[in-house]
């Protein structure tokens, strides 16, 4: 009488753990890229801060910013449109040949029509890397994803 | 004063029809790994790589950031850096390499040309010899760049687990789809 009850605990038991770690492994399977908009940037400064860190020592900042949420506050310099539509805000100081470009999430290119070159713009994106300067075109910090905030 | 303004004059009309540097930072790099048996899509895509063909030369560089790289799961993308490519030790895969056949390929008038490359790729800290064929569109001062390749995952010790042989494969197809402004001195 009480083996049976014992075993039948376990049985419910051991249902449970499967069920649990399927809808674990589904989730997981089906999560989604992590939605920007509502998630906290893990760093928030503006464009030539960025550009001058990767300029100054560009391992460190790989190692402190690369996969990172950052939100950056800067003056647009350029918009670049492509053959597909999508847009790549690219802020900087005009006078300055780096620049930080921030790819729009296609989700986001509606908007990015509204934005003007020379206004300040806070855009959030996920930093994915840099190009030092090879082309004699400036370097650049690349944002992923990227979307503007208003503030 | 007459002679220096003609000067000018005809040396920005060389500059602006006779660009000898063509260049990107917008150009597109997708590959594809699914496995031939596989439920889901395996590939991603980086709108990010940066491309320079020097038109006299026939030289053509690529370079594109690892974590650049889109895919429509998290999971897959975490993988792809933490596991397979390593994007946090290695975060730059580049090519570069020469137009073989850049003689053949007239720069200022539109058209497709065939195009044939040779060069070395570096990827996942391994270097490996690479020769392809692939398209050079000229169309409107703008040159397009299409091509296509295969990377065999072994050539560049990227290792993937038993587990998931039967969703990745063993070898990735890589498109690339750049269109290249001529580069403004």
């Amino acid at each position: 009488m009480k083996n049976k009850k014992i075993i039948y605990r376990l049985i419910v038991i051991v249902i449970f753990l499967i069920i649990g770690v399927g809808l674990y492994a589904y989730k997981e399977y089906n999560r989604k890229n992590v939605d920007l908009a509502a998630t906290k940037a893990a760093f928030t400064l503006t464009d030539m801060q960025l550009i001058d860190e990767f300029t100054q020592d560009q391992n460190t900042s790989n190692k402190k910013y690369l996969g990172k949420i950052l939100e950056l506050s800067g003056n647009i310099k350029k918009i670049d449109t492509d053959a597909n539509g999508y847009h790549t805000v690219i802020l900087g100081n005009a006078v300055n040949m780096n620049s930080v470009r921030c790819s729009v999430d296609s989700a986001f290119n509606k908007e990015a029509h509204n934005l003007t070159v020379g206004s300040t713009v806070v855009i959030k994106g996920i930093c994915t890397g840099y190009n030092a300067d090879d082309l004699g075109l400036g370097s650049d910090v690349i944002l992923n994803r990227s979307i503007a905030i208003n503030k | 004063m007459k002679l220096s303004i003609l000067l000018v004059a005809a040396l920005s009309i060389v500059s602006v029809s006779n660009a000898q540097k063509f260049f990107t930072k917008t150009g597109k790099i997708s590959f594809d790994a699914t496995a031939p048996k596989s439920p889901e899509n395996i590939d991603g895509v980086n709108k990010n790589s940066i491309c320079v063909i020097d038109t006299k030369t026939g030289d053509i560089q690529f370079s594109v950031l690892m974590k650049g790289f889109e895919f429509e799961r998290a999971l897959m993308m975490e993988h792809f850096n933490e596991n397979y490519v390593e994007s946090d030790k290695f975060n730059k895969t580049t090519f570069k390499g020469t137009i073989t056949n850049n003689e053949s390929i007239n720069y200022s008038k539109d058209g497709v040309y065939p195009a044939k490359v040779k060069g070395k790729l570096d990827m996942h800290g391994q270097s490996k010899d690479l020769e392809t064929e692939g398209k050079i569109i000229v169309k409107a001062g703008k040159v397009e760049v299409s091509a296509n390749f295969i990377a065999q995952f072994d050539d560049f010790k990227i290792v993937i687990p038993q587990l998931v042989a039967d969703k990745v494969a063993k070898f990735a197809k890589i498109v690339v789809d750049c269109t290249l402004d001529p580069l403004a001195k």
